[in-house]
């Protein structure tokens, strides 16, 4: 009888349900993409970091990966360590490629190349470059590529599943260096599983005073970059719903006051206040689950979309984990049922007679 | 004695409507309350039904002082009828539903016979949109009977229909109150409707006289 009751209702009031419901569904759709997305880019990074190697050198105190700087002379030295099972070497940069203004470029040592998996061509030697089959596709020149005023030869079309990798451009760690004016950005430690990493970590860290050596765990759980993402993210995201509560309540708030007149009948009929407040609430959280179904979808859409749009080189995606769903499906919750709650608990704080006559 | 108003006063904005009213009613009594526009009828009926607190004085319905009342909701529920000029029904809910939108449990296996007594179960599943002025304030009429109350409150029942459709709805009132013992107090502008009730009192700018 309630939702049946609560059914008819936003029937009956089906304009400003609308405007309600499309307030929602920007408003949680804003709050997937922008989640999704931040979320994608640290999860992109994350991964790359995280299939490298088991432990991360790079510069000491910097606040970026893009500005690090070790010197690969400390590659031998490491490898000699016990337990040591392999070291990398990959600088990370960016730079304008064609009409493309911006190009992540990796510069790696030969024992990554296994790393990218070969579509066409292969691994490349001094003056070449592999790219990754999402910038390959907008490249006009497919033969040979400007990379900061040198010519590189492509030697080859890799694929990966990271999309930051699969829209970047591989190269040797020499040409890189060469570009970039370093030696390399980090080193990747990978290590026997049976050996204690504090203590290699502790070895390395005594070759050079220059360098910062951590976990690859430790280095994303507290890579400065990714906290700034999620921190951007987070308060983006928050404003998005303070704006969702704000016209979810206004909406709401002109709902009511056009209704006042049935509430006031209600009271004067003997229904409590608690269950006018439940009906209300009620049409609120129907119009919620609904908008957020629609808001879901569009999300999966809009994500596919963005994946796909060659301008983005594949650097733009993301994906709705089941967490974030929970999320933001509890935010939803929290924002009708305050939207709906507010006003209608302001309007049957008066009496009956009152609600009958301002409904007039 | 089924209500009784002592020293009521009113005031909204700094306008006194209500200028220390006393009114006794008893139990099974029909009153009429006549009195033009403005007079204060409405006011006096929402105090004595519980829907708006005076500013000054006290009333004690069915053994109750108002004031003390907790669960007003509840009372009203269990012991009051309403029935507006306006009909106020929910456009957007059936008769049936209009009329068992606050019901009680127990008293939901009494409105098909209800229906049928007021000549409204063919309109069961209509909106009040889809019928007549006349059937809405029968409906009304139902609501206000639906919870089986002690006290009905009539606030210019017939104000909104033609003298035959007036008749018929009063008439009716009188004939459902008479037969379930139910108390009714009316507020009304047509004498001669008023002149059906048991007692009838005259309002006149906020103050009340019997009328003779």
């Amino acid at each position: 009888m309630l939702l049946a009751t609560v059914l008819k209702a936003i029937r009956a009031n089906r304009v400003k349900t609308a405007l309600i419901y499309i307030s929602l569904v920007v408003t949680i759709s804003a709050i997937f993409l922008i989640s999704a997305i931040s979320h994608g880019v640290i999860s992109m990074y994350s991964n790359i970091l995280q299939s490298s190697g088991d432990i991360i050198v790079t510069q000491k105190n910097i606040s970026d990966t893009f500005f690090s700087n070790v010197d690969t002379q400390l590659m031998p030295k490491i490898e000699k360590i016990a337990g040591v099972k392999r070291v990398s070497a990959i600088i990370v940069g960016a730079s304008p490629v064609e009409v493309l203004p911006i190009v992540a470029i990796y510069g790696v040592s030969k024992n990554l190349y296994p790393r990218y998996k070969l579509q066409l061509g292969e691994y490349p030697k001094k003056g070449e470059v592999l790219v990754g089959a999402s910038i390959y596709k907008a490249l006009t020149n497919k033969k040979e590529l400007h990379i900061a005023n040198k010519s590189f030869v492509l030697s080859g079309v890799f694929h990966s599943e990271i999309g930051f990798e699969n829209g970047g451009v591989v190269m040797n760690l020499e040409d890189a260096g060469a570009i970039f004016n370093k030696s390399a950005s980090m080193l990747y430690v990978n290590i026997n599983l049976a050996q204690n990493a504090q203590t290699i970590m502790k070895e390395i860290t005594q070759l050079d005073t220059n360098i910062a050596v951590k976990s690859t765990k430790d280095f994303v759980n507290h890579y400065n970059q990714f906290k700034i993402i999620s921190s951007s993210s987070l308060l983006v995201s928050l404003i998005a719903f303070i704006m969702g509560l704000i016209a979810i309540g206004s909406i709401m708030s002109i709902t009511v006051l056009q209704r006042k007149d049935e509430f006031g009948i209600m009271k004067a009929l003997g229904i409590s206040s608690v269950k006018i407040t439940s009906l209300i609430v009620l049409e609120g959280i129907v119009t919620g689950v609904f908008a957020f179904v629609s808001a879901y979808i569009v999300s999966i859409i809009a994500l596919e979309l963005i994946k796909n749009i060659a301008k983005f080189q594949g650097y733009v995606s993301g994906t709705i984990d089941a967490q974030l769903a929970v999320s933001v499906f509890i935010a939803t919750m929290v924002m009708t049922v305050l939207g709906s709650l507010i006003p209608v608990y302001t309007a049957l704080k008066v009496d009956p007679v009152t609600l009958i006559q301002r409904g007039n | 004695m089924m209500i009784e108003a002592k020293a009521l006063t009113h005031i909204y904005g700094s306008d006194e409507v209500l200028h220390a009213v006393n009114l006794l009613v008893q139990e099974g009594e029909f009153v009429a309350i006549v009195g033009e526009s403005g007079s204060g009828k409405t006011t006096l009926l929402s105090i004595l039904s519980t829907l708006l607190t005076p500013t000054q004085g006290s009333v004690e319905i069915i053994g109750n002082k108002t004031k003390r009342i907790k669960k007003i909701d509840d009372f009203r529920r269990k012991n009051i009828g309403f029935i507006f000029q306006f009909h106020y029904l929910i456009n957007y809910l059936t008769v049936y539903e209009n009329i068992t939108l606050a019901i009680d449990k127990e008293n939901k296996t009494a409105v098909p016979m209800l229906l049928k007594e007021l000549g409204i179960e063919a309109l069961r599943e209509r909106y009040p949109y889809e019928i007549s002025g006349g059937q809405r304030q029968r409906v009304a009429i139902a609501r206000a009977l639906a919870n089986h109350p002690k006290v009905i409150f009539a606030d210019e029942p017939t104000g909104n229909l033609d003298s035959k459709n007036s008749n018929n709805v009063f008439a009716l009132l009188k004939e459902m109150a008479k037969k379930n013992n139910i108390t009714v107090v009316v507020a009304t502008h047509d004498l001669q409707q008023a002149k059906n009730a048991d007692t009838i009192y005259e309002m006149n700018d906020g103050h009340i006289s019997n009328y003779n």
